[in-house]
C-alpha cells in the first residue's frame, strides 16, 4: 500500500503545477526626446515614387534652441532626387515638447509636440511646373512663378486643406535609442485629440 | 520476482536520453531491485527567428543540466516491468535571450534576458521496460523550487502586457519528458 501512496505522492506533484517562480522588470533605455537633442538638421533619404516616376526628400530643421522647426520637402521628376520640380516648405514656432513618453496604439515610445504654424509655401523649382500650377489655379491662385515661395497657409490646394496662420500643429515624435534618427507623427491619420496615431516610417537622420 | 535477477544481475547501467531540457547521457547503480539511484547530464538549446511588421525577433536559449536522483521502482505492480517514482536534484546553467530588430534601419526596438535559478529539485514517474542488458525508459519530471527571471528592456517599442504573457508561457519548462535507453552491465 506505502508504494501507491508513493506513486500516488508523486503524480500530484507533477499535476500540481509547480515549475519556476517568475519575476520580471521592465527597463524603459528608450531616448530622452528633448529640444537640445532636436536642434540641428535631421535629412530623410531619397524616397521615390515608382508610379509616378518621381521623387522627394524632406529635411527637417529645428532652429532657435529646438523652438523653431521647418520641414522642407523637395520634389523631383526622376527617380533618384536629382531634378527638382517644387519645394514645400511648413515652418513652425513656439515648439513645446511634453515631458513624459507615452506610447501609440503600436507600443511605439514617442513624445508629443505642438507648435504654432507661421507659414507654409510652395515653390515651383520649374517654369513647366509653374506653368501648370498656373493653369490649373492651384490653391485659387495664379501667381505662381518659378522659383518664389508662395503661401498656401489656410488655404484648399486638391484635396488638402493646410492648417491656417496660428494654427496649432500637433505631432509626435520617436527617436531611436542610438538617437541616430528620429520619425514623426502619420498627420493624415489623427486621432480626435488631433494628435497622429501613428508614425511615419520615414526616418530622419542628423 | 526479481527482475534484475531475471536479466543479468547487473548493478550499474548508462545510456542515452532525449528530454525537453535537452539531450544527454544518464547512469546510475541499482542499490537493490527496488531503488536506483542515478545521474545524468543533458544539454540544449534553441533558437527562434521570426518575422512581424518591419521587425525581425530572434531569440536564443541555452540549457545545461546535471541531475542526481533516486528512484524506486514498484516492481510488483505487474506493468511489465514496472512504474517508478523518483526525485532528485537538478543543477541548472540556463540562459534566455532575444532581441527585436527595426529591419529598415536595425535599430534595436526591445530585448529581453532571462535566467533560471541555479539548483532546483526534480521528481516524477515514469516507466521501464527491459530486455535482457537493454532497457528503455519515459518519465516525466517536474521541477520545483526554483525561479526564473525575465528583464524586459524597451528601446523604441513598450512590451505590450498581451506579448509579456506569451513570451512567459513560451520559456516556462516546468516539465520534462524524458525518453531514455540504455545498457546494464
Amino acid at each position: 500500500m506505502i508504494k501507491y501512496i508513493f506513486l500516488l505522492f508523486f503524480s500530484i506533484f507533477l499535476l500540481s503545477g509547480c515549475g519556476d517562480k517568475l519575476s520580471t522588470s521592465t527597463t524603459d533605455n528608450s531616448a530622452n526626446i528633448t529640444k537640445a537633442l532636436l536642434t540641428g538638421t535631421w535629412t530623410a533619404k531619397c524616397s521615390d515614387n515608382t508610379t509616378a516616376s518621381t521623387s522627394s526628400k524632406t529635411v527637417l530643421v529645428f532652429s532657435a534652441s529646438g523652438d523653431n522647426l521647418t520641414a522642407t520637402t523637395t520634389n523631383y521628376s526622376d527617380l533618384s532626387c536629382v531634378t527638382q520640380s517644387f519645394v514645400f516648405t511648413k515652418k513652425l514656432n513656439t515648439l513645446e515638447l511634453e515631458d513624459s513618453k507615452t506610447k501609440t496604439s503600436q507600443n511605439q515610445i514617442i513624445k508629443k509636440f505642438t507648435a504654432k504654424v507661421t507659414d507654409i509655401t510652395l515653390e515651383p523649382k520649374t517654369t513647366s511646373v509653374a506653368t501648370l500650377l498656373f493653369s490649373s489655379s492651384f490653391c485659387g491662385l495664379t501667381g505662381w512663378n518659378s522659383g518664389t515661395e508662395t503661401s498656401v497657409a489656410g488655404l484648399t490646394c486638391g484635396s488638402i486643406t493646410y492648417n491656417a496662420v496660428n494654427d496649432t500643429h500637433s505631432d509626435i515624435i520617436q527617436i531611436n535609442s542610438e538617437k541616430t534618427f528620429i520619425r514623426l507623427g502619420n498627420i493624415t491619420n489623427a486621432a480626435s485629440t488631433g494628435y497622429p496615431k501613428t508614425l511615419y516610417t520615414l526616418e530622419y537622420y542628423k | 520476482m526479481s527482475l534484475l535477477a531475471e536479466s543479468d544481475n547487473s548493478s550499474s547501467e548508462a545510456g542515452l536520453f532525449y528530454s525537453t531540457w535537452g539531450s544527454g547521457v544518464m547512469g546510475g547503480y541499482n542499490y537493490s531491485n527496488e531503488i536506483h539511484i542515478g545521474g545524468s547530464f543533458s544539454s540544449g538549446d534553441t533558437s527562434t527567428k521570426s518575422k512581424g511588421l518591419g521587425t525581425s525577433m530572434k531569440s536564443q536559449s541555452t540549457f545545461m543540466t546535471v541531475n542526481a536522483f533516486g528512484r524506486y521502482y514498484l516492481r510488483d505492480l505487474g506493468i511489465t516491468d514496472g512504474l517508478f517514482g523518483q526525485a532528485g536534484l537538478a543543477f541548472r546553467n540556463w540562459t534566455g535571450k532575444g532581441s527585436i530588430i527595426d529591419d529598415r534601419t536595425q535599430a534595436k526596438i526591445a530585448s529581453i534576458k532571462i535566467d533560471w535559478s541555479p539548483v532546483v529539485i526534480v521528481t516524477g514517474v515514469g516507466w521501464q521496460k527491459i530486455w535482457g542488458s537493454l532497457s528503455f525508459s519515459v518519465a516525466m519530471n517536474a521541477s520545483i523550487g526554483g525561479s526564473r527571471t525575465i528583464e524586459y528592456t524597451e528601446n523604441m517599442h513598450r512590451f505590450s502586457d498581451s506579448m509579456k504573457k506569451d513570451l512567459e508561457e513560451k520559456t516556462d519548462y516546468p516539465t520534462n519528458l524524458v525518453i531514455y535507453i540504455g545498457y546494464s552491465f
